[in-house]
């Protein structure tokens, strides 16, 4: 009888531990659409930054795009330490502010770099 | 000073007001709009996000948001706004809605509410959201509109630019559905709102001077009958209608 009793104890243990992490990783996924891509590179400068970093994700640089050409643009980090958007088809360079993208033509234009231009 | 500066210099001070205005912050119009989004969709736009009110609504609904607004005040206090209501899928830009920095077929929703009426190119946007919304993807545009009654029309635009110099205009519903139709969006009416504006906070909350506010009492208190009526003037407030369009990319 004591040991059924002790059985049917872990059990539900065990059971309720399961939803709980059941629940914790549905949560996790919920959260993390853009932290956590299918097939998607991770952030190249940020793979080990804590959760709450103001890196750009990997799912936002995949769809951003030059808003004049519309191409792809690359991020890259300067010697400061400051990340660009940059295209390197024009050399313009949109800065990242705080983790903020800052994808105006101007701002490109302001901080264009040529020696960025890929041949 | 460029209309984008305009814009920049008129909102960066205000965006805390803006932050906790209850017209922005909730009303029916906003659950109208999370109402009409599409059932399991991807990843959504929102364009003139201002203090994030819109963009933090439909991110319980959609896979992930990403908001963009031309000030960086009011990014800031958009984002402040998700970290205290623990919502994480949703990204903020500094971006231009004639300008969008997104590749083509990128979005399954875009959201605009209540900032269509700064679009310098409205037809220029909307082209711009028809390439960057995938085939099928849908447009929900909610905004003031002017009502069909043009002196009514006139008079609203009028108050509407000296309160905020860089208000461009409010379209009526039917120049917003010609608009989305040529720009390959072709829209429906879903439903009207009407809300009531209180004059002194809806100054207050552009930080009006003294003067200018005066000046729009005055034309206010010498509108003709029909336009009294039609935007129901009285000493204290007055009422605008909030139109809620669906437009889809075929």
């Amino acid at each position: 009888m004591w040991k059924f009793l002790v059985r049917l104890l872990v059990l539900a243990g065990l059971g309720v531990l399961a939803y709980a992490l059941y629940r914790a990783i549905q949560q996790y996924r919920e959260d993390s659409v853009f932290d956590q891509g299918s097939g998607a590179p991770a952030a190249p400068d940020a793979p080990d930054a804590p959760a709450s970093n103001r890196s750009i994700s990997p799912e936002l640089l995949a769809i951003l795009a030059d808003p004049g050409d519309k191409g792809p643009v690359e991020l890259v980090r300067d010697a400061d330490g400051r990340e660009w958007l940059v295209n390197r088809r024009n050399g313009y360079r949109y800065p990242v502010d705080d983790g903020i993208p800052i994808m105006l033509l101007e701002e490109g234009e302001k901080h264009r770099d040529e020696a960025l231009i890929s041949a | 000073m460029s209309l984008q500066q305009s814009i920049i210099r008129q909102f960066d001070p205000v965006a805390a007001d803006y932050a906790t205005s209850a017209v922005h912050a909730a009303g029916a119009d906003l659950a109208a709009l999370v109402a009409a989004l599409p059932a399991h969709a991807g990843v959504a736009l929102d364009i003139g996000c201002g203090p994030g009110h819109t963009a933090l609504a439909i991110a319980r609904h959609v896979a992930a948001v990403v908001a963009i607004d031309l000030s960086e005040a009011m990014l800031a206090q958009a984002r402040l706004l998700a970290q205290q209501r623990g919502i994480t899928a949703v990204r903020f830009e500094r971006g231009d809605a004639g300008h969008l920095p997104f590749d083509d077929a990128s979005f399954d929703v875009v959201t605009s509410r209540y900032s269509a009426h700064h679009f310098p190119d409205p037809l220029q946007v909307l082209r711009e959201v028809a390439r960057v919304l995938r085939p099928g993807g849908c447009l929900l545009l909610s905004d003031v509109v002017a009502p069909p009654l043009l002196v009514a029309d006139t008079v609203l635009n009028a108050v509407e630019v000296l309160r905020d110099p860089s208000h461009v205009r409010d379209h009526t519903t039917s120049q917003w559905l010609t608009l989305c139709a040529a720009a390959g969006l072709p829209a429906d009416l879903l439903g009207t709102h009407a809300t009531v504006l209180q004059l002194e906070p809806w100054l207050a909350r552009m930080r009006v001077p003294a003067a200018t506010a005066e000046q729009i009492r005055r034309v206010f208190a010498a509108a003709p009958d029909e336009v009294r009526t039609t935007l129901c003037v009285d000493d204290q407030s007055f009422t605008v209608t909030t139109a809620l369009l669906r437009a889809r990319r075929a």
